[in-house]
């Protein structure tokens, strides 16, 4: 048995790629970084043994609403940061981002361009899968509807807003679809938490008064007020 | 374990956290002296045979 | 080294306070075991509850350390100078180690008091949160060589990841909370019931926390110093070769 065998040089090959990852470890950071944002959207999302006060309320129809709620906002974020990465992908690709920042335009500006386009990319999504979501849980699209459309937008705005600057950021790296999860996912849960818990209020037969009762939705404004703006006024840094 | 022994591992992580920095610190600087000293500064060594 | 006047006061200086931080940091210990006796009578006080006098200042220093963070990246943006990016690397450093020392003592605490290791509670998500932005701050950093666009863009993430901070903090009073409130800084009349022996350990603690953070903050920036000085006599003296192919790996982005 002198030459190696498949599986022998199949394993060296595992190996070395093994081996890369622990000198770089660039492939597993942020997989580990995903696994763990996404966890902690989803405790908060579903409900836990722990959770007694919701336990004897007793409603299986919010349990219901958690859940649901809870896998349309993670099949946004997965769908929006895989968008997003690809923010600068054109000039890149084409060593365009030097003429793109000759653009006679303020930073804030192009800024606000790349976030339009993301905010349309993501509102297109999220008008096919909301329909899909009626209709695959046969929820009922009543008065609730109205103030949904309201909550997605708020939330669109914030998840665009970070999404977008840090999708800038990670396109200055030499990893840009790794490091984007990484640096997104941590500063977007509070938006996500307040999106799936308002969303849910409203499958569970919310109406516009419950909304603006709720404390998510001050907590939702904020975000994206706050962030909105920084997001903007920190833009030009990236650029250089 | 008992709540004193729990109490000790506390206690255990927060020091050896602390000391591990510490220590990182002082490898870090060790490793930049040591780089320093072996530039051609003050012996007329040439560069090349490094 | 050169003995100049400057960096022998200021080594002095550093010295002086990691006395003073060890110092009371021994001194905190005693009062911890031997002057704040209060609460060992009452029911789930006793040896557990003195994990709470490293926990909460070791909370205290990770958002101080942040809001260091903060604060040099702003300045950092406007000024472009290196000492800026210098402190806010070693204070993000430093806040992720007590962050982590936080979430440590914070379980082993919970798991008696609680009945449970972890509660998604406001102010635990929130350090989570916290803790996890600067880890991906710190691996941001540890990708880009260059150091000026590595420190623009670790700034714009350090900036925006702190602003997460107070919007998750006031969502405390929609959140369900476990989490006790006790004596902080900005607030030290709220002692939630300590008797004079616990106040005095937990202050004494706070500052010791308080100092060794300013010890080790002057050291990191002291090293960062150090390593920016030996870059530049090493590529001075021709023998950049490792420097230089790290940068290189760096610039294929635009030509791909």
């Amino acid at each position: 048995m002198g030459e190696p065998g498949f599986v022998a040089k199949t394993l060296l090959l595992t190996r070395k790629d093994l081996r890369i990852e622990m000198r770089a470890r660039d492939t597993l950071v942020p997989m580990l970084a995903f696994t763990f944002a996404v966890t902690l959207l989803l405790a908060f999302t579903l409900p836990t043994t722990g959770d007694n006060e919701r336990a004897i309320a007793g409603a299986s129809a919010t349990t219901v609403a958690d859940v649901l709620a809870g896998f349309f906002w993670i099949t946004i974020l997965f769908a929006g940061l895989v968008g997003f990465a690809r923010t600068f992908e054109t000039e890149q690709a084409e060593g365009a981002i030097d003429s793109l920042l000759l653009v006679p335009l303020d930073r804030s500006g192009l800024f606000l361009a790349k976030a339009l386009a993301n905010l349309t990319f993501i509102v297109i999504v999220e008008a096919f899968l909301l329909p899909l979501f009626v209709l695959l849980f046969t929820l009922d699209a009543g008065p609730g509807l109205v103030p949904l459309v309201l909550v997605i937008l708020l939330v669109d705005v914030g998840f665009v807003a970070v999404g977008t600057l840090f999708a800038s950021v990670a396109a200055q790296t030499s990893s840009r679809e790794l490091i984007l999860p990484v640096l997104a996912l941590p500063a977007l849960i509070p938006v996500f938490i307040a999106g799936v818990d308002l969303t849910s209020d409203l499958i569970a037969g919310g109406s516009f008064g419950t909304l603006v009762e709720a404390g998510w939705f001050g907590v939702l404004i904020a975000f994206d007020v706050i962030l909105g703006i920084t997001a903007a006024l920190v833009f030009e840094f990236v650029l250089e | 374990m008992s709540g004193f022994g729990w109490m000790l591992v506390a206690f255990g992580c927060v020091g050896a956290g602390i000391a591990g920095y510490l220590f990182s610190l002082v490898v870090r600087e060790r490793r930049l002296e040591n780089r320093l000293k072996a530039l051609p500064l003050n012996t007329p060594r040439h560069p090349a045979d490094s | 080294m050169a003995a100049q006047p400057s960096t022998s006061r200021s080594s002095r200086n550093l010295r002086v306070l990691g006395v003073a931080a060890w110092g009371l940091l021994g001194l905190s210990l005693i009062f911890i075991f031997f002057v704040a006796r209060e609460a060992d009578d009452y029911p789930g006080g006793g040896p557990l509850q003195r994990i709470f006098y490293f926990h909460v200042p070791s909370a205290w220093v990770a958002y101080l350390a942040f809001a260091v963070v903060f604060i040099s990246s702003i300045a950092y943006l406007r000024t472009a100078e290196r000492r800026w990016d210098l402190l806010a690397h070693g204070s993000a450093e430093i806040g992720v180690l007590f962050t982590s020392l936080v979430l440590i003592t914070g379980p082993i605490w919970a798991r008696p008091a609680w009945g449970t290791w972890w509660q998604w509670d406001a102010r635990l998500t929130s350090t989570l949160i916290l803790w996890l932005t600067y880890l991906g701050y710190l691996f941001l950093r540890s990708l880009t060589r260059d150091p000026a666009r590595s420190g623009r863009l670790a700034a714009v993430v350090g900036i925006v990841g702190f602003l997460d901070v107070p919007i998750v903090h006031f969502s405390v009073r929609w959140w369900r909370t476990l989490h006790p409130s006790g004596p902080t800084p900005a607030d030290p009349t709220n002692s939630s019931g300590l008797g004079a022996g616990e106040l005095l350990a937990f202050f004494t603690a706070l500052i010791a926390f308080t100092l060794l953070f300013a010890w080790f903050l002057a050291m990191r920036v002291r090293i960062g110093r150090l390593a920016d000085e030996v870059d530049r006599l090493e590529i001075d003296a021709g023998r950049a070769s490792r420097v230089l192919t790290t940068e290189a790996t760096e610039v294929p982005v635009a030509g791909t």
